[in-house]
């Protein structure tokens, strides 16, 4: 069923980890055009805050999905320009549903961004770690250990596309990591997968929402 | 910071060392907006920068949850 709603992810790609959620992020696109939702995409050098001011004032996303770098009051885009700071255009997110895939962002941004208006923001609180395998890493959709990783995450853009409420596509995320978690300390995970556990089990930790539970696109 | 703080957040560092230096060559991670290879963590914490205290932090964190059962919670 076609609707009018319209969702806008970013996805820069100028290091090995934008380049990583850039190709994950495929399946995000993937489902927004299955479910006829209409989806902005600045990939690579469009990632800039120009750009994503224009989109946001111009088609009103219901939901912006952001890959890319951050820290405690930012979220970057291509080449690591500030795409939105806390105290600077953190309004540019009200009434919208804000899931980062960013570092730290939920520590200070997401706490600023929700009292400017924004519905829901769901983030890292710490470092997002990613374990990738060094032998894959020119061909970041062949790469098993990442997967463990990214496909929990993009369960959040994908869960809220299906129509679940911000509380549930949260849980969902937790609940993945959480299976993901249990496969790689066990006796079936490959050494790769085991080392890697840990970290895994930080990401889980570290990712927050921030609040209205009951927002959905 | 008296002795025995001192000598426990040495331990702990050991510890994290120990750990990931059994990590296998093939382990990428990227904290932050940087990757590292498992030398580059272990040089990291051996130097005491802002990412091998994170690679400490990580590790501990992992083995306090497990110890206490937390990473069997269904939370």
């Amino acid at each position: 069923m076609k609707t009018h709603k319209s969702i806008l992810i970013t996805r820069p790609n100028h290091d090995l980890i934008t380049t990583y959620l850039f190709y994950w992020s495929q399946f995000i696109i993937k489902e927004a055009r299955n479910k006829g939702i209409k989806i902005f995409d600045l990939s690579g050098e469009k990632a800039n805050k120009q750009l994503l001011g224009s989109y946001i004032s111009k088609h009103h996303p219901v939901f912006i999905h952001f890959n890319g770098h951050g820290d405690n009051d930012l979220i970057a885009g291509f080449n690591n320009e500030i795409l939105i700071q806390a105290g600077d255009n953190e309004q540019l997110l009200s009434q919208k549903i804000i899931y980062a895939l960013s570092c730290n962002s939920a520590k200070t941004l997401g706490y600023s961004a929700v009292k400017n208006g924004a519905l829901t923001y769901i983030g890292y609180k710490r470092k997002y770690i990613l374990a990738y395998n060094i032998k894959s890493q020119t061909h970041p959709l062949r790469d098993r250990l990442a997967k463990l990783f990214l496909e929990p995450s993009n369960l959040i853009s994908i869960s809220l596309l299906k129509g679940n409420k911000t509380r549930d596509a949260y849980r969902k995320s937790q609940e993945a990591m959480r299976r993901n978690f249990l496969y790689m300390i066990s006796l079936k995970a490959t050494v790769l997968e085991k080392d890697a556990a840990s970290f895994l089990w930080s990401d889980k930790k570290n990712q927050i929402l921030i609040g209205d539970e009951n927002s959905k696109i | 910071m008296n002795m025995e703080k001192k000598n426990v957040q040495e331990d702990i560092k050991k510890l994290a060392i120990a750990r990931i230096n059994a990590f296998s060559d093939d382990l990428g991670i990227i904290i932050g907006n940087k990757k590292y290879t498992k030398k580059e963590i272990l040089d990291s914490i051996e130097k005491g920068d802002e990412t091998g205290q994170e690679a400490i932090d990580t590790q501990i964190e992992y083995l306090r949850d497990m110890a206490s059962g937390a990473i069997y919670e269904n939370s």
